[in-house]
């Protein structure tokens, strides 16, 4: 078999991406927990970055071929998209935009250990940037929204009061990135330590 | 009873689409009663009452509870009782269409409706994946309790890096053997192999999808008319 067909995704990197495609949904459900409060909403971003980080690494290096990262993207942005209406929509074509831009950055080399924390960290962008847009550019909608479906006042108020200060759009997107970039530091340890020394990657 | 995959899928996005839209409560409990009575004419092992429970015990206290609360745990409970209620028709619907379908019906519907093979591919398999990942967990969880992994670790981030570990590296190490159990499988039955698989599972729609893709679209448009509508 020639090199070109290597680096072909196949039905066995398809299961693999699927496999851990899954998991980092469910990372994003798990860290939906963070929406209990207004103020603590704000980091679900970063908490599932984190998740997201980890995994992002193991997929790098145990498919290392083009277009895994928009295959591992998949089931996330089936899980945007059921979420409905436009946000998800939204959602959902952000992750495909930005793993194709993460596919970029990783080019045909992979895996390269540098890459793979920038395109990683470009690649959950989706959940600070995108997924945060409604609430820190339409404010106003979104908190009435929020009281037109039961609410209580009180914390609508907070929460159109913190998403009325932009500048912390970009706290949440800088928390996003530290978190991302700690979430694959933890991968590669993972990596390291466990799994390559098992020979499962 | 059961429907075809993509009467499930658009139903799912559909009532997602109502419960954004959606701020009347009657409305919600109507979509709420239409999902049950599908559940229960559905395939056995559809109907949860435990979900209806949880919508009803979610409505009590926003309902009931809420008025009479002091301000403090209302304001803790509020964000996360409505938001959850307000999306359990789309959660009835997603265990709607993970109990009654099949994954070979789902690959096959997929096939046929031209879906690139690698995203049926993945998602077949990340359906098939879910129970496994729950017992996984579960064995992990009992492990480690059995184990008292983080005993005797003072610093609190060492603590949950250590915890963390514990439970991630099983997980990935039973994530990457299942990848590798289920591609060797995959690859003996000939998923790489360059002809188009049979649909032999493929079921057209019927009356039955049509007649449930009418009612969903119908509820959407009503919920539409009442947000855009100018509906008081």
């Amino acid at each position: 078999m020639n090199r070109a067909n290597n680096n072909k995704l196949q039905g066995k990197d398809f299961i693999t991406c699927g496999i851990f495609s899954l998991l980092a949904m469910v990372g994003m459900v798990l860290a939906a927990v963070m929406n209990i409060s207004g103020y603590t909403a704000i980091f679900y971003p970063a908490v599932a970055s984190f998740f997201i980080g980890i995994l992002y690494v193991i997929v790098n290096c145990k498919v290392p071929k083009r277009f895994a990262i928009l295959i591992f993207g998949i089931v996330p942005c089936a899980y945007f998209f059921a979420s409905g209406l436009i946000e998800g929509i939204v959602g959902s074509v952000g992750i495909i935009l930005l793993s194709f831009v993460a596919e970029a950055i990783l080019g045909k080399e992979r895996p390269d250990a540098a890459k793979i924390t920038v395109s990683g960290l470009v690649y959950t962008l989706y959940m600070s940037v995108i997924g945060m847009t409604e609430n820190f550019i339409f404010t106003d909608k979104y908190c009435d929204d929020a009281l037109a479906h039961g609410i209580d006042g009180t914390i609508v108020e907070q929460m159109r009061q913190m998403y009325g200060m932009k500048w912390l759009w970009a706290v949440v997107i800088a928390a996003t990135a530290l978190c991302t970039f700690v979430g694959i530091a933890i991968g590669k340890a993972i990596m390291k330590k466990h799994l390559r020394k098992a020979g499962l990657v | 009873m059961t429907l075809d995959v993509r009467t499930y899928i658009v139903m799912t996005v559909l009532s997602a689409t109502c419960s954004s839209l959606n701020t009347d409560i009657l409305v919600e409990i109507g979509i709420m009663t239409a999902i049950t009575l599908l559940m229960l004419i559905s395939s056995k092992g559809s109907f949860m009452p435990k979900l209806l429970i949880c919508y009803a015990l979610m409505l009590l206290t926003q309902f009931v509870l809420f008025p009479v609360m002091p301000q403090t745990a209302v304001s803790l409970l509020s964000l996360p009782v409505v938001n959850i209620r307000s999306f359990f028709p789309t959660i009835m619907c997603i265990v709607l269409l993970y109990r009654n379908t099949k994954v070979s019906q789902m690959t096959a519907t997929f096939t046929r409706m031209h879906v690139p093979k690698g995203v049926t591919i993945t998602l077949a398999v990340a359906v098939r994946y879910i129970p496994a990942l729950k017992e996984e967990w579960l064995h992990i969880r009992e492990a480690m309790k059995m184990r008292n992994v983080s005993a005797g670790v003072r610093d609190p981030f060492r603590r949950m890096y250590r915890r963390l570990e514990c439970q991630l590296v099983p997980l990935f190490v039973s994530a990457i053997n299942t990848s590798d159990e289920l591609s060797a499988a995959a690859v003996t039955r000939g998923i790489d192999a360059p002809a188009t698989p049979a649909c032999r599972n493929y079921r057209p729609l019927g009356m039955r999808d049509y007649t449930a893709l009418f009612i969903t679209a119908a509820v959407t448009a009503f919920c539409v008319w009442r947000e855009y509508g100018g509906a008081a």
